[in-house]
Order: C-alpha cells, then sequence, then structure tokens
C-alpha cells in the first residue's frame, strides 16, 4: 500500500488535488513509505480533510454533489437526444450543441467520481440502463404529451434547450450559495456553473439568431419566459429573476449608468442571476422525469 | 490552482499588443470622447506606491473590482468608438455589456464601503477599437478572464455571506463570456482551451488573473495578500 498510488488514482479524479494538498507534500515526502498500514487511515483523514473541507463528505455535500449530478444526468440526456436525432439541428449549430452534450458528458463522469472518492453513492437515473450514461427510459421530454414535438420541432427544442440550461445555472448558483465558506466543492461548482452558463448564454444566442419572437440576449432579462401555451409553462423557471435587491439589500436600478445617467431597470436585472433551491428546481424538473 | 493556458494568453496579449502602431489612430478616436479622459489619464504612481487590496475577504472583493472597472472602462471606449460594420444587435448588446459592467462595478463598492481602494487607471491601448477583430478578440481575453477570476476567487472566502451574491455575479460574466466569443467565431463559446476533458471551466488564482490583467492596466497593485 502506498499513499503515493493513492493521491494518483486520486488525481485521475481530480487533477486539482496535488495543489489542495500542496501544503503537505512534503509531509508526504517524509512519510514516504515509512508509515506503518495502520496508521494510513489517520494520515490520508487528515489530509483529505484539509484538502476538501472534511474529512468524508458530510451528508449534505454529498447530496449536493448528487443533484448536480442529477441534473447533468438530465441536461445530458436532452442533448444527447436531440444530437442523435436526424434532421433536427441545423448544419450551422451542431458543433455548438455537441459540445454542450461533451461538456455534461464530462460533469456526470467528474461528479461521479469525485462523489465515490468522498465516501458517497453516485445518483443514477431512474431505469438507467449504463449504456454510457444514456437513460431512454428514464425521461419524458415531451412533458406528458405537452411538447409532443421536442425532437421534431427544432424551434420547440431549443426552447426547452434554453429553459433547462437556464434552471441548471441557477440550481448550480443555489449549491455554492448553501454550502458555507472554504468548501473545495465551491470552487468545483463554480467551474461547472461558468460553463453551464455558457451553455445557457449560447442556446439563448442561437434561438436570438434564427428569430425567435422573444429575441432573447445571451443574458436574462427580467424574468422573461415565453409567453405562449404551452411554453408559458416555463413562466416559474424565471421566477425572481427580476430581483432588483442585491447584497445588503442594494437597490441596484438606483446604480449609475453610462453617461451620466441611472441603469435600465432591466440592464440592472440582467446584471445579476438569481438562485433557485434545491426543493424548488427539482419540482421543476418532475415532470419531466419517470418514475 | 489550475493556470491553464496561462502563457498562451499571455501571448495574446503581446500579440495585440503590437497593434501598438496603431496607437495613434486608436488616440484619434479616443481623444474627443467626454467621460472616457479619466480611464486616459497618466498614472504616476511609482513601484513603492502601489495601491494595497487589503487582506481578506476585503482584499479579494477588490481584487473583483479592479477586474470589473477593466471590463467596464473598455467596454466605455468600445461603446463610445464602435467598430466599422456594427449592427443593431450587435449595438444593443455592447451596450449591456458596458452597463452590467458599471452595475457591478458600483456595487462592488457600495459593498466595500470603507474599504474600497480608489478609482484605477487603465491603459486601453492594447485594444484598436474601431476594427472589430481587435475589440472582440481583447474582449475575448478580459472576459475569459473574468469568468477564471470568479470561478478561482470564490472558495477563498470566509464569510459565506459573500457567495451567493457574487455567484449572481459570476454567470453573468460567463454569458458574457459565450456572447464575445460566440460574436467573433461561432460555436467557439466553450472552447477546448478553456474547458478541460471534466468539463470544468478554467480557473485562475487572483494574484494569477492580476498579472494576465496587468498590461491592460497602468495603476500598480500590491496583491501579496491575495491567494497565489
Amino acid at each position: 500500500m502506498n499513499i503515493s498510488n493513492i493521491i494518483n488514482e486520486i488525481a485521475k479524479t481530480d487533477p486539482e488535488v496535488y495543489e489542495r494538498v500542496s501544503g503537505r507534500r512534503n509531509l508526504l515526502k517524509s512519510f514516504g513509505s515509512k508509515v506503518a498500514v495502520s496508521a494510513l487511515p489517520l494520515v490520508l483523514g487528515s489530509l483529505f480533510k484539509k484538502a476538501y473541507g472534511q474529512t468524508t463528505a458530510s451528508a449534505s455535500l454529498i447530496a449536493s454533489m448528487n443533484y448536480a449530478l442529477q441534473i447533468e444526468y438530465f441536461t445530458y440526456n436532452f442533448y444527447h437526444t436531440g444530437n442523435n436525432t436526424g434532421g433536427l439541428v441545423s448544419a450551422a449549430d451542431i458543433a455548438g450543441l455537441q459540445a454542450i452534450e461533451n461538456h455534461d458528458l464530462g460533469h456526470i463522469n467528474f461528479l461521479k467520481n469525485l462523489i465515490t472518492t468522498m465516501g458517497g453513492t453516485p445518483y443514477t437515473p431512474k431505469n438507467y440502463i449504463g449504456n454510457p450514461f444514456i437513460a431512454a427510459g428514464a425521461y419524458d421530454f415531451t412533458k406528458s404529451g405537452t411538447f409532443t414535438n421536442v425532437f421534431t420541432s427544432y424551434a420547440i427544442y431549443l426552447d426547452l434547450g434554453q429553459a433547462f440550461k437556464d434552471l441548471a445555472v441557477r440550481a448550480y448558483k443555489g449549491i455554492i450559495g448553501s454550502n458555507g465558506a472554504g468548501s473545495s466543492f465551491i470552487g468545483t461548482a463554480m467551474q461547472i456553473h461558468s460553463v453551464e452558463a455558457r451553455h445557457a448564454a449560447h442556446v439563448r444566442y442561437v434561438r436570438r439568431n434564427s428569430g425567435a419572437i422573444d429575441n432573447p440576449k445571451p443574458w436574462v432579462s427580467e424574468n422573461i419566459s415565453f409567453q405562449s401555451a404551452p411554453l408559458n409553462q416555463f413562466i416559474p423557471f424565471y421566477i425572481n429573476e427580476n430581483n432588483i435587491l442585491q447584497g445588503t439589500n442594494i437597490d441596484i436600478t438606483t446604480l449609475p449608468g453610462a453617461n451620466g445617467s441611472t441603469i435600465s431597470h432591466t440592464a440592472a436585472t440582467e446584471a445579476f442571476d438569481e438562485p433557485l433551491d434545491m426543493t424548488t428546481v427539482q419540482g421543476l424538473l418532475s415532470p419531466f422525469i419517470l418514475i | 490552482m489550475k493556470l491553464y493556458n496561462t502563457t498562451q494568453d499571455l501571448s495574446a496579449i503581446k500579440d495585440v499588443k503590437s497593434y501598438d502602431v496603431s496607437r495613434r489612430r486608436f488616440l484619434q478616436l479616443a481623444g474627443g470622447i467626454a467621460g472616457t479622459g479619466a480611464f486616459l489619464t497618466a498614472c504616476k504612481k511609482s513601484a513603492d506606491n502601489r495601491i494595497f487590496v487589503g487582506r481578506g475577504d476585503v482584499g479579494l472583493l477588490n481584487f473583483l473590482y479592479i477586474i470589473e472597472q477593466l471590463k467596464a472602462g473598455f467596454y466605455a471606449q468600445a461603446n463610445a468608438t464602435t467598430y466599422y460594420g456594427l449592427t443593431l444587435s450587435e449595438m444593443q448588446l455592447l451596450a449591456d455589456l458596458r452597463d452590467h459592467d458599471l452595475a457591478h462595478v458600483d456595487f462592488l463598492a457600495l459593498i466595500l464601503a470603507g474599504n474600497v481602494i480608489p478609482k484605477i487607471t487603465l491603459n486601453l491601448s492594447p485594444a484598436i477599437y474601431a476594427d472589430r477583430t481587435s475589440m472582440i478578440s481583447n474582449a475575448i481575453i478580459l472576459e475569459d478572464l473574468a469568468v477564471a477570476s470568479y470561478n478561482g476567487v470564490m472558495q477563498s472566502f470566509s464569510d459565506a455571506g459573500y457567495l451567493p451574491t457574487i455567484s449572481k455575479i459570476a454567470s453573468v460574466e460567463a454569458r458574457h463570456a459565450q456572447y464575445v466569443r460566440d460574436l467573433l467565431n461561432y460555436n467557439s463559446f466553450g472552447d477546448i482551451s478553456l474547458i478541460d476533458a471534466n468539463g470544468l471551466g478554467q480557473s485562475l488564482s487572483p494574484q494569477a488573473a492580476l498579472a494576465i490583467a496587468q498590461p491592460y492596466i497602468q495603476t500598480q497593485f500590491d496583491g501579496s495578500t491575495l491567494p497565489a
């Protein structure tokens, strides 16, 4: 048994492990292979408590990671299905939408390994068939027949794709804000969160360029969702995105704008994205998940 | 912290700096623009007159304040002297970029209250604002830098109360980065140079990020208290 091997294994999952334990590398060197096997759990426990903020992750942190994993499976399966539906995605857009699918696949792999490393059990979707992360029997993206054309109408597909990604951004923000200061998962969650935001902005931009009636910007204006039925069912996905009280109740609509003006109400709401808590997010997604 | 492609990013900055042959043209363009003068004021601070960013959470917030001032100043210039061939859509969104970042600047100053550092002096010459490619290329560098800065700074806050607030700004920076990237090169919003095989976005320590920002800033900082 060799500490280096254990660290190397973790490094395959988390390349930052050496940086996380950086102050302790010399400690490891000095121990070398002389650490008694019986003392290893203690040494490693202390090492990772420092590196990851806990010995084995707390149940709530594991739950946060599994919640993130649940969202990643959901969006991955959505984009994977779309990208593999012939004639759905325009040729100009396929590279971008495949990048989204691939990033989400990376997130699944990363989170699965991290959760396992931290002593947890990774979430798996219902009806999961283990054919790299495809769970065709796990989701109903038509929402019980409400969106029967989700994989035949490119416009509807992009509408749902935007709503799901904007929601993922809100979900990660909820995770980041609720796990306390100093947990190293904050850094990782931020890195994933930034990629989810790039995805959401990209899908909005694709819709803007395709002449979508709401002419979305890459950022979320006010709490604007889709207006016509049945797409107006996504209005709750954007609840409170028009919040104007930030930080210590600072009214951001009073902030100075360009050229001596005051910032517009819309621009102020665009400048701050809003979180959503786990219960709300899971409630919004549940009609799309088979049980 | 990860330092993905720092060398590449720095060389990119050097490349755009070589546009300095057109500095005269830039100055001509910028010269008549009221309101941006403050950013162009020569900075006479000597090395031992560096601005100390502060300790702990104050230092982290002042670091973000520097990054946001840089972007707000950059977009103020980009909006004042727009590039040739600007579309209506681009004009709208370019103004949004400026307005969002201005809001972030003033918001961070209010959060910092008495601990806020003085306004900084920028060096806006790396970009040629009338040239679409030059302006957007520089915007990409600054937006990717901002995203990596927010990603890297968050785990160092000791007051958890900042986490929700700062994460609200962070994702808007990522949306900005997508836009300027796709604007220059469609579908490049998640370029492989920025996002690793695990799908994790680039992360920079505050000190590393400040070093990348420095070519755009005349003010010198004492950031020794920031995470390296």
